[in-house]
């Protein structure tokens, strides 16, 4: 395999995903996600940056008196990139599945296939080829898209920071990986069946099962190995004493304050360690059916990288990273993501799989 | 010749009382007292119980008694219980006991005072001493004022005059007592009220040491008379306000009454006016009291702007036919302290990165003279820097300004926005704050950058579609 006919075959690939019909399709999906994720996320920053200007401003006065222990959250435009993940993780499988369910298939029907093994060129430069157009081809979707929303932000005055500049690289990177790895799984599909609505159907059916069935058949087992959910202690509430020996008086009219019965401490205690002990149990188990779930790890990741301090929370729902809200003391982007390595890992395997299968049917199918 | 007329004397004596002589010859009267000497304080009354004894015929007998040193001018008495006598009959053979008092006056000395008592024939001999003397001491004089209907009199004027001439004056309490110390004497007690018909208590003896109590003194309400008094007649109020007066209007008189309202000695330019209430603005210009009721009115003082600080007297005045009521009320204007702040603007831009720069004017614009140490200061939101010039002004006096230079520099990393900015200028006399809004934008090379992105986006776009598009 040389790395120039290979280039030769991704370039055409490229070129052909690029000028087709779908390609602008997808572009334009790919644009209104985009612009959607804009919208919502604008609107979360204007708000944010109200909040901001108050919150600045009393801590101003508070510092009259002395140090107010805690700062506001900055504004961040990574609330535009945290929108347009949730709409890239809902709909950007299935562009990816349309741009790769019939690239190999559709070769076959045509029989170019053949003719295409006739000319100089090896099987593995061909399928890998395809690969490289393809996902150059969602990079350059992907890629497009998030220059348009960085343009228009700047239109806004919304300028990002050099963090935040790594921050949506990184994001970039991370929604195409995720886009590759249904279009690896789509070319799979396509190497391994006859027909491109085959692979398409077979390739959706993997797809939903990714998405929909690990994740509740995650949940399931998560549910039977950690057992109920322990009961919070029953004390804690509010008792309205009455006052007044008669009848009358206790119906409303000598009512003393709600007083509020102490809780037992122990037992509270107690409770949240049991809590913490199920949440952990369940939480093994769901990331482990997780993994396999592409979506779920996009949305892990996508969350660490737009918004570390909601990803730190859903890590572990005991800690109290709310309670404590000092800027200097949240977690960064690059502290969450150390808590999704796996995740991260996962996004690059599972493709990989796909692709080494694609590989590996391709290289062993029987042309005729 | 000395012999020959004591001779003469003593015929002609004989000659002119054989009545006497007969009756000395005849009469044998006895007197005995248990306790002939007594021991008592200045004051008070030495009472001598006498038993005289007729041994002769039943005849009648002059009580006589002399005293000696300061005693001769004390008060002494024969009483038969409650009865002060001079004369006794007794019945021959008979007795009869008679009360000798000697009344000692408060400042007498401490001593021993002998009384002779002389009854028929007989002479004895009494004694007091004075063991303590109250010489200085005052005496008591009480009494309580009532008036016609019983109900007691407060604050009645009571006066002590020995002749013309105050001694003492004190006012009834809330249940119309009063109970006034003057030194030993004859005085004229004279008890007054507004509204009251005076009355006077003649040739009152004060004793020292003793309580004279005059008992209820009742007085005549006048037919018409009121109390017409400011709560507080004089007041302190600022130049540029408009003080008010509250004045009770009490109809103290048997009589329901109508007054007329007005003021006098208002100066020049002022305007005054009666008013219901407080807040009110309706003016009143007569006002009519039933008997024994009372209201309450309003003097409200309108000084002409630019009045001068000083003080100045005003006679509130309530006329009745019956009479005329005055109230005089001082009111001292003084000056108030005021600053104001002004600025051109109250909203400034910057670009992110930039600085705001702005002029902030103080005024002094009270009537009480300067302000001093007069320092600005800046409130804005954490991370931002400012410099203001000067720093601080040590005085500004009434009607000067003066310029404060503020610059305003907002964090490098600030997020684009509008922000509060307060500005509070301090004096030791009082402080003002104003409010301004800093806008901070994005340089504007970024908006053309997103443009020129946005361009170079589609730019791509049609450069790709145009080398490898169908043909």
């Amino acid at each position: 395999m040389t790395a120039g006919r290979l280039l030769t075959v991704a370039r055409k690939e490229f070129v052909d995903h690029v000028t087709s019909r779908r390609f602008v399709i997808i572009l334009a999906l790919f644009l209104a996600i985009s612009a959607a994720g804009m919208h919502q996320g604008i609107d979360m920053y204007e708000m944010s940056l109200q909040s901001y200007n108050e919150q600045m401003q009393i801590i101003s006065e508070i510092e009259v008196h002395g140090d107010p222990g805690w700062m506001p959250e900055k504004p961040t435009v990574m609330y535009v990139f945290m929108y347009m993940a949730v709409y890239i993780s809902a709909f950007g499988a299935v562009l990816a599945i349309a741009m790769g369910f019939d690239l190999v298939s559709k070769e076959k029907e045509s029989r170019s296939l053949k003719s295409l093994l006739s000319h100089p060129v090896f099987r593995d430069e061909i399928i890998n080829g395809k690969a490289l157009g393809g996902i150059a081809a969602l990079g350059f979707a992907m890629g497009l898209s998030i220059l348009v929303s960085l343009a228009l932000l700047l239109l806004f005055s919304i300028v990002p920071t050099i963090a935040e500049l790594g921050s949506i690289l990184l994001y970039g990177i991370v929604s195409t990986l995720f886009l590759i790895t249904f279009f690896a799984l789509a070319l799979m599909m396509s190497t391994v069946s006859k027909e491109s609505g085959n692979a398409l159907i077979y390739t959706l059916i993997i797809f939903f099962a990714l998405t929909t069935l690990m994740p509740m058949v995650g949940s399931i087992a998560a549910d039977t190995v950690a057992g109920e959910q322990p009961e919070p202690p029953s004390v804690a509430r509010m008792e309205v004493v009455y006052t007044g020996s008669s009848s009358a008086e206790a119906e409303g009219k000598e009512i003393a304050a709600p007083v509020p019965i102490r809780m037992n401490e122990d037992e509270w205690e107690r409770y949240q360690d049991e809590m913490q002990a199920y949440w952990e149990k369940r939480k093994v188990v769901t990331d482990l059916t997780n993994l396999i779930s592409p979506q779920a790890n996009y949305q892990t990741i996508s969350t660490a990288i737009t918004n570390p301090r909601m990803a730190a929370l859903m890590a572990n729902p005991f800690t109290s990273v709310q309670s404590a809200p000092d800027a200097d003391e949240a977690p960064g982007m690059l502290d969450a993501l150390a808590t999704v390595w796996m995740n991260l890992a996962a996004l690059i395997v599972v493709p990989s799989v796909f692709f080494a299968a694609a590989y590996a049917a391709f290289m062993r199918m029987d042309i005729r | 010749m000395r012999q020959r007329l004591l001779l003469t004397i003593v015929f002609c004596t004989l000659l002119l009382c054989p009545t006497a002589l007969a009756q000395d010859l005849e009469k044998r009267i006895e007197v005995f007292c248990d306790f002939p000497g007594q021991r008592i304080e200045a004051g008070d009354i030495a009472s001598f119980d006498l038993l005289v004894i007729n041994h002769g015929s039943t005849a009648t007998y002059h009580l006589l008694s002399w005293g000696y040193r300061d005693g001769r001018n004390w008060d002494v008495a024969f009483m038969d219980g409650a009865t002060e006598v001079d004369r006794i009959m007794i019945p021959g053979g008979g007795s009869k006991t008679v009360t000798f008092l000697v009344d000692t006056p408060g400042d007498a000395d401490i001593g021993e005072y002998g009384f002779r008592i002389g009854i028929g024939d007989e002479r004895v001999w009494v004694y007091t001493t004075i063991t303590k003397s109250h010489r200085g001491e005052k005496g008591t004089l009480d009494l309580i004022v009532v008036d016609k209907e019983g109900d007691v009199v407060r604050g009645a004027t009571v006066g002590v005059y020995a002749g013309a001439t105050l001694v003492e004056q004190m006012m009834t309490t809330a249940e119309g007592r009063v109970s006034i110390e003057v030194p030993k004497g004859t005085y004229t007690c004279r008890i007054e009220k507004p509204g009251y018909k005076t009355r006077e208590e003649k040739d009152v003896d004060v004793r020292i040491g003793r309580k004279t109590d005059l008992g209820i003194m009742p007085l005549e309400r006048e037919m018409f008379y009121a109390e017409f008094q400011a709560r507080s007649p004089s007041r302190i109020t600022m130049v540029g306000s408009n003080p008010v007066f509250e004045i009770r209007m009490k109809n103290i008189g048997r009589s329901d009454d109508t007054y007329a309202l007005s003021v006098s000695g208002l100066p020049e330019g002022w305007y005054a006016r009666y008013k219901e209430s407080a807040s009110g603005v309706e003016e009143v210009s007569e006002l009519f009291v039933p008997a024994g009721e009372e209201k309450t009115l309003y003097l409200e003082f309108l000084p002409p702007y630019g009045v001068e600080i000083g003080e100045y007297v005003v006679t509130a005045v309530a006329g009745s036919p019956a009479r005329i009521y005055e109230e005089t009320l001082t009111l001292r204007m003084r000056g108030s302290h005021d600053m104001r702040l002004s600025s051109r603007g109250y909203r400034y831009e910057t670009t992110r990165g930039g600085t705001v720069s702005f002029e902030v004017t103080v005024a002094n614009t009270g009537t009480a003279g300067a302000l001093t140490n007069i320092v600005p200061e800046i409130s804005a939101p954490e991370g931002w820097t400012a410099n203001i010039d000067p720093e601080s002004i040590a005085s500004l006096d009434a009607g000067d300004r003066r310029t404060v230079a503020i610059t305003v520099a907002p964090p490098g990393d600030i997020v684009a926005g509008e922000y509060k900015l307060g500005v509070k200028v301090t004096s030791d006399q009082l402080e003002r704050e104003d409010e301004f809004r800093i806008l901070i934008k994005e340089r504007s090379f970024i908006a053309l950058f997103g443009l020129l992105l946005l361009a170079a986006v589609f730019a791509g776009l049609w450069y790709v579609y145009r080398n490898y598009g169908r043909r």
